[in-house]
């Protein structure tokens, strides 16, 4: 495989290790599966197929965490994570997120135009998007626009 | 497919006004899509693809076709006027694109890459409509064995292409699609796999909210964590290219055209690589090369003939082996199967006139998208100027109504959301998105076929290594895995050192 660079490995190692951690989840699970039943035989069990893939996703997970760990230095001078985090835009991304989450686990819960035009709103002023009396146009706008182009056009049952 | 069924299909599109109308908005709505940095052509297809579910077959497929064209062809305007990529397809475009505006030629670049484009798209669709009934009939002498290797091949040269610096990460990306993909009931027995006893995940994770999640929300966080604004400073005059102007660079057009197709074919590549293998090999057969990044005419009409040929080329493996060819034309694979017209071997089989129709849509697309790129591109410099953190609110919506809308159900807004975070996460650790669902489209491929062979063979393994097409796959499988590992290199060395040296012992 080609030399990563230095500067991947602590991404590497992370995301080795996370794809092993899943892929060994899968691997278990795969081989729980019955192997040989009236139905089927080991040839065509249901198990057979994501045991395989597992295996070999695990295999590549070790290779990427081992060449992580291999290429891993102890930088000084480096600013924190928590400020290295926030540098990179970890604090926007958290805030996307949550916003998002609320967005869809409040659908359903009140009527979807409202909270459609509060989302747009919210999440356009929260991240300085544009001025406030914009967004709130912008937010009347696209719910307006967007329950009543699904429920009367294409006819959507929007919860 | 006569060149008389293609006619009679296109003038059948061109009369119908709805369907020209439709035609109209769904490229105008890809223009938008393409040339807003961080909206991409995917994302376009996913949404829609939602959005469109309760339109007739033939008109859903016509907006998805002239979307997928708007977008790759509207990527290149905010290439040329701001040096940053529409979408990862004009990548290659900015480098004499945004050199050529700075020299006050701004509305020449956009007129000749509309162009070039146009041009690339139709080369694209004309081998689609030469090639795909050839390897339609080809397709049908596929069985279990090659199906699975064909699954196996399109991870396997996807995470080489799509992660050229480090390729594990590719394949790694599209084992955990293919993996993903085994959630739900087996496609053999019914048997549940890692349902964990909820009735939502029987059905494994449906498609458009693993195609919306990956691409569109994947998109929404790495452009919400940036805190950028965009500048445009240019004047636009003359935008329509002079005919000569554009026959002059014939050769260019004609070889991006060909590789773009090709490179269109291979499943799961794209748009992007194309772009840049016919910008390379326009630069290095160019008598100009010092031109090359500096403002090449050469340089964007090759590249933008390159990634427009490639939606072509890409439709081919869609229709006739139901593998895609590009990450867009994975979801317009997805549309397809979603409205009843399974892409594979027996598309043609089971409706004679699809592969007719499909084309000519295509050519009424770019037709359209050709005229709209030309005369609406100054209102189109203002959209470019609506700030992201605006209109991201507002695909998020859209991207939750096209998960919600296929099944009326709210876990797939929450599968959406799950993987547009893994997809997110994924790429901040430098893992490519395209083989991850190219994986997941096709493992139900691989894990039925390779159990279904096993089982007529009673166990054994040798006709997937024996049948002359199984062989082929097998060998370029592992070709492609072997050419990225140092084991090229070392055998070289050998070859080398076994040489006699002139002069000297062996």
């Amino acid at each position: 495989m080609n030399a990563p660079a230095s500067r991947s490995a602590p991404a590497d190692v992370a995301a080795g290790l996370a794809l092993g951690v899943l892929s060994l989840a899968f691997l278990v699970g795969a081989l729980r599966m019955p192997m040989h039943t009236m139905h089927w035989t080991w040839l065509n069990a249901p198990g057979l197929v994501p045991a395989v893939l597992a295996a070999v996703l695990l295999a590549q997970a070790l290779a990427l965490m081992l060449r992580g760990l291999r290429h891993l230095r102890a930088r000084s001078g480096d600013a924190g994570l928590v400020a290295r985090a926030l540098q990179w835009g970890a604090g926007r991304v958290v805030l996307t997120l949550a916003l998002a989450l609320a967005f869809a686990f409040l659908m359903g819960r009140m009527p979807f135009a409202i909270l459609t035009a509060f989302f747009v709103f919210t999440m356009t002023v929260a991240f300085r998007g544009t001025t406030a009396w914009k967004a709130a146009a912008s937010a009347l706008i696209t719910a307006a626009a967007v329950t009543w182009v699904f429920t009367r056009v294409f006819l959507v049952p929007l919860p | 497919m006569t060149p008389w069924t293609l006619l009679a299909e296109f003038t059948r599109l061109v009369t119908n006004p709805m369907m020209m109308f439709l035609v109209l908005l769904g490229g105008q709505v890809g223009i938008i899509f393409g040339m807003l940095p961080g909206l991409t052509a995917t994302m376009a297809l996913s949404l829609l693809t939602g959005l469109t579910f309760g339109l007739p077959v033939e008109y859903a497929i016509a907006v998805l076709i002239a979307t997928y064209v708007g977008a790759i062809t509207g990527g290149s305007r905010s290439a040329v006027l701001i040096n940053i990529p529409g979408t990862p397809a004009q990548a290659a475009v900015c480098l004499d694109g945004y050199p050529l505006a700075m020299q006050g030629r701004a509305a020449e670049a956009i007129g000749l890459s509309v162009t070039a484009s146009t041009l690339g798209t139709l080369f694209g669709v004309s081998m689609l409509a030469v090639f795909a009934p050839l390897l339609g009939q080809v397709a049908l002498k596929f069985g279990s064995w090659e199906f699975f290797w064909l699954a196996i091949f399109g991870i396997v040269i996807a995470g080489s292409l799509t992660a050229p610096t480090d390729p594990i990460k590719g394949w790694m990306a599209g084992f955990l699609g293919l993996l993903m993909a085994t959630v739900g009931l087996d496609g053999i027995h019914a048997f549940p796999r890692f349902t964990f006893g909820r009735v939502e995940l029987q059905a494994g994770f449906a498609l458009i909210p693993v195609l919306v999640g990956a691409y569109g929300m994947g998109e929404i966080l790495s452009v919400m964590r940036r805190d950028e604004r965009l500048v445009v400073e240019t004047n636009l005059d003359r935008v329509i290219p002079r005919v000569r102007e554009v026959l002059r660079h014939w050769r260019h057009i004609l070889r991006s055209g060909l590789i773009g197709t090709t490179i269109g074919v291979i499943p799961g590549v794209g748009e992007d690589i194309a772009s840049w293998v016919s910008y390379d090999t326009a630069k290095r057969t160019s008598r100009t090369p010092e031109q090359f990044g500096v403002g090449s005419i050469e340089g964007l009409i090759a590249a933008e003939t390159g990634d427009n040929a490639c939606i072509g080329g890409a439709m081919i493996p869609v229709l006739t082996l139901g593998v895609p060819g590009s990450a867009p034309a994975a979801v317009l694979l997805a549309a397809l199967t979603i409205h009843g017209l399974q892409p594979g071997p027996l598309l043609v089989l089971k409706h004679p006139h699809v592969i007719a129709e499909i084309v000519a849509i295509f050519v009424a697309a770019t037709l359209a998208v050709f005229i709209l790129s030309l005369i609406f591109v100054r209102p189109m410099v203002r959209v470019l100027l609506v700030p992201r953190q605006a209109l991201m609110p507002i695909v998020y919506v859209l991207a939750v109504v096209g998960s919600y809308a296929i099944a009326a159900r709210q876990f797939d807004v929450y599968v959406m959301l799950a993987f547009g975070l893994l997809g997110f996460l994924l790429q901040a650790a430098g893992f490519p998105v395209a083989p991850l669902v190219l994986g997941f489209i096709l493992g139900p491929m691989a894990d039925d076929n390779l159990r279904r062979a096993l089982t007529l063979t009673a166990g054994d393994p040798t006709p997937f290594f024996t049948r002359p097409i199984s062989a082929i796959l097998v060998a370029l499988s592992a070709l492609t895995v072997l050419s990225r590992t140092p084991l090229p290199g070392w055998v070289a060395g050998r070859f080398r050192a076994l040489r006699p040296r002139p002069g000297g012992a062996a």
